[in-house]
């Protein structure tokens, strides 16, 4: 017993703990305390900063910096957060529940027998007192959970119905989802996919849209966003849109009236050779991503609402 | 490839997710089973349920350190098999361990496992805040990751012998800090 007793112990350590162990830094130790109470205090200015930036949050213009995502251990390379600028309500939330599935005790958020398997769940809430606490993170920033989620099915319709077709060309009729897809109730959705240009060329895409009005656990994606180059764009329609062009990797981000989209592309400037890169595709330059960026209907997509 | 990526691969359910989990992580969650079940044969099988067991909880997760969850979800498997009397036991670096630590933990049999696995965890996580960064990391490499005391002195670049005698000295520390959280 006293042997089961120790080994369900030590499974409980924390994962901040097991993390650092899992390799040896050299033994430079003066520094290495320095570095992590300097990593600490750091997470505290964060936090501090986090929480003015939301009191002083409102629409405006913003730039690719303002959806990183902070980590207080640092995760060695650059991220941003698909679901907002940094004081949204939503980047807000996700920023709190985050922290709080990271730091909760042991066993305060295992799942409970016959524990229902919902959108809660789905978040990583396991336990009552995770659930709760959710909602009250939820209450705070005035976001609904949504009631469901699904499986983009008849995929086709749906992005005809999204104004975003014509992109998605080879999308099945109905079933086989040719990379992945979620639709939350509410309107939120994540759809990754093979786009196609005017003129043949295909590269990855995702396109995400958050509502407002109902959290949705963010996606980070990796894009060294410091040598991207920026700029904001009015597209036809006169929506407002901040756009990216790095090297492998291009964002058009919307802060619309209704939600938050947010289109990341696999291709960039100098991806790939003049004539076929090495993923197939061709390389950006600004005016494709402006022209690919007509080829979204970004008020359609905001519209969206169930 | 970095945690990262591999993340968004599982998440576009990319099998390419999984040689890039085992080209990243392979050598370290390998390590862990072994340690636990003592049978390279054991292991391989425990690896592989691994890599199956990533794929089918994330999504919905989202780890903030991969490196450890799957190194966590290896271990978790690799107890199971150990339990349910499959490996081979009483022969891994996992039973010299626990052997180890058995030394500091008193009996407990007036509450449940669970609840008392909880309690001493929360102490043990008390007590490893307390610790220097080399302290903890041989505490952390023995007695989670369960490696062999010549590993962790490769690691490290200690003598076995010094080695040996921090692990000892660091188990007084924690036998007097659980007596004294009584």
């Amino acid at each position: 017993m006293k042997e089961i007793i120790i080994s369900m112990a030590m499974g409980g350590i924390s994962s901040s703990y097991v993390n650092e162990a899992a390799a040896f830094c050299p033994p430079n130790d003066a520094r290495g305390r320095k570095r992590r109470r300097k990593i600490a205090v750091a997470a505290l200015v964060a936090a501090l900063l986090a929480a003015l930036a939301f009191t002083a949050y409102t629409k405006g213009f913003f730039n690719i910096q303002d959806m990183e995502v902070e980590h207080p251990e640092g995760w060695g390379y650059e991220a941003v957060d698909t679901s907002g600028y940094e004081g949204s309500p939503l980047y807000m939330a996700n920023e709190e529940w985050d922290r709080y599935l990271e730091f909760c005790p042991w066993g305060e958020n295992d799942p409970q027998p016959g524990s229902k398997n919902d959108m809660y769940t789905g978040n990583g809430a396991y336990s009552e007192k995770a659930r709760t606490r959710l909602d009250e993170i939820l209450s705070k920033y005035g976001l609904k959970m949504p009631e469901h989620y699904e499986a983009f099915d008849g995929h086709k319709e749906l992005c005809t119905q999204l104004g975003i077709g014509e992109i998605f060309p080879e999308c099945p009729e109905k079933g086989i989802n040719p990379v992945y897809a979620q639709y939350y109730q509410g309107g939120s959705f994540q759809l990754f996919d093979v786009a196609q240009m005017p003129n043949g060329e295909s590269f990855g895409c995702q396109i995400f849209r958050y509502d407002r009005e109902y959290f949705v656990k963010r996606i980070s994606i990796v894009i060294q966003w410091d040598s991207m180059e920026e700029w904001s764009y009015v597209c036809a329609d006169g929506t407002e849109l901040l756009v990216g062009l790095g090297d492998n990797k291009s964002i058009l981000a919307a802060d619309l009236e209704n939600s938050f989209v947010f289109v990341c592309l696999q291709t960039g400037r100098v991806n790939c050779d003049p004539e076929k890169g090495r993923d197939g595709t061709q390389t950006f330059d600004k005016a494709e991503l402006e022209e690919f960026a007509e080829l979204v209907d970004f008020a359609l997509i905001d519209s969206i609402s169930e | 490839m970095n945690d990262r990526e591999i993340i968004e691969l599982l998440f576009s359910r990319s099998e390419e997710a999984v040689s890039a989990l085992a080209e990243r992580h392979g050598k370290a969650v390998g390590r862990v089973a072994v340690n636990i079940l003592g049978s390279l044969h054991d292991a391989e099988e425990c690896v592989n349920d691994t890599w199956l067991g990533v794929w089918n909880s994330i999504p919905p997760q989202r780890p903030e350190h991969l490196g450890s969850y799957v190194c966590r979800v290896a271990r978790n498997l690799a107890l199971k098999r150990y339990h349910s009397g499959k490996a081979l036991k009483r022969n891994s670096q996992y039973d010299i361990a626990l052997e180890e630590l058995g030394e500091c933990v008193a009996a407990r049999d007036d509450v449940e496992a669970e609840y008392a696995a909880h309690l001493l965890s929360e102490s043990i996580n008390i007590f490893l805040g307390t610790l220097s960064y080399e302290d903890r990391f041989v505490f952390v490499r023995r007695y989670w990751y369960s490696d062999s005391l010549m590993d962790i002195a490769k690691m490290t670049g200690m003598s076995y012998n010094s080695l040996s005698q921090r692990l000892h000295r660091l188990r007084a520390r924690l036998k007097k800090h659980l007596d004294e959280e009584v």
